[in-house]
């Protein structure tokens, strides 16, 4: 089956689905942290474990690393030093964490563009360097979102409020 | 395999290779704890998550993905079984999925199946499987970490790794971290009832 432009919609579909979008399994990332305290984000459940406020961020920089490679860009990067899980909280201020979930919204925004910009015939080639098809790729980072998800409907439960 | 098909094949094996790396790290009496008051045990995901995909793909495009024989209600008892039967529960139900996907090429996903007596197309009946699959299987491994504390092996880029894992360049497609898992020689704690 070549790709059709529809399959550019099932794509942005199921990233939204799992971002923001109401999802038939339940709780999708975006939805997982609506109410959230920065207290509760910052929270461990133990010594060297993640809290709620660094899988945002997390999910946040996998959303740019799928970016760039969809687009094979070598311009911009990742607003934050380092790569892959970022000490959080700074500080623990409705500010800070309203910030991190900015971060997260911008990563999701300017992904689900560059996936809307795809040529439909590219969906099933790999980008330059890339591993992995387009497709792939987009499946394989809005899976990402409903992992992490389910991990911070744990977390939340766990959390003192 | 066709492309369409092949990457959410790829992504449900990467699932199922967390999973069981997560399961294989605990031992039979862990397998029944929970994190909280009220909260689901690993059995008790597992139990869910493999009767949900038994009954979704067994005569996946023939018959209801609802079977009758299905009693969801049932997933969610308390219940202690042995990490082996865990295991027999987990491989039917993964294995009727895989099986189903098995058969399917791209031309496929645009015909329907049922579920809950409403038509869906092919390729959306699998996005939301993946959907609830990886969404069960992150909780998982969050209580199986949570369970074994300082003893963890890391599933993925360790705490700290990101730079060596960056300039080796790593494979990180779906089916190459699904096989990273799978020759792990991840092992459970010593005392398990299921080792004897």
């Amino acid at each position: 089956m070549s790709a059709e432009p529809s399959d550019q919609n099932e794509l942005l579909f199921l990233i939204d689905t799992a971002y923001n979008r109401v999802s038939w399994h339940g709780t999708n990332l975006r939805g997982s942290i609506r109410g959230v305290s920065p207290r509760q984000a910052a929270w461990r459940p133990g010594r060297g474990r993640h809290n709620i406020w660094e899988l945002v961020v997390h999910a946040a920089y996998w959303k740019y690393v799928a970016w760039r490679r969809l687009t094979s860009s070598t311009r911009g990067s990742f607003p934050l030093d380092g790569s892959n899980w970022f000490v959080r909280p700074q500080q623990i201020t409705l500010q800070a964490w309203r910030a991190d979930v900015a971060l997260l919204e911008r990563m999701h925004r300017t992904l689900r563009d560059a996936v809307a910009d795809l040529e439909p015939r590219d969906l099933d080639r790999k980008p330059l360097k890339g591993k992995t098809t387009r497709r792939a790729l987009v499946t394989g980072v809005a899976a990402h979102d409903f992992y992490h998800a389910g991990q911070i409907q744990l977390l939340k439960r766990l959390a003192p409020r | 395999m066709s492309p369409h098909v092949e990457a959410i094949a790829d992504e449900f094996a990467r699932y199922k290779a967390l999973g069981e790396a997560a399961i294989a790290q605990l031992s039979d009496e862990e397998l029944v704890v929970t994190a909280s008051d009220g909260g689901n045990s690993i059995i008790t995901i597992v139990w869910h998550l493999a009767g949900n995909l038994e009954s979704r793909f067994t005569d996946f495009r023939t018959s209801d993905g609802e079977k009758p024989w299905r009693d969801r209600d049932d997933e969610f008892v308390l219940r202690n079984v042995t990490k082996t039967a865990l295991l027999e529960k987990w491989e039917r139900g993964w294995g009727a999925l895989l099986a189903a996907v098995g058969q399917l090429s791209d031309p496929d996903l645009l015909q329907t199946v049922t579920i809950r007596r409403q038509q869906l197309r092919i390729d959306q009946a699998l996005q939301r499987s993946l959907a609830h699959t990886a969404y069960h299987i992150g909780q998982i491994v969050f209580l199986a970490k949570q369970i074994r504390s300082g003893g963890w092996q890391c599933l993925s880029i360790p705490l700290g790794g990101s730079a060596a894992h960056n300039v080796r360049g790593a494979d990180e497609s779906a089916k190459a971290h699904a096989r990273m898992l799978e020759s792990h020689s991840i092992q459970p704690p010593p005392t398990t009832r299921s080792s004897s």
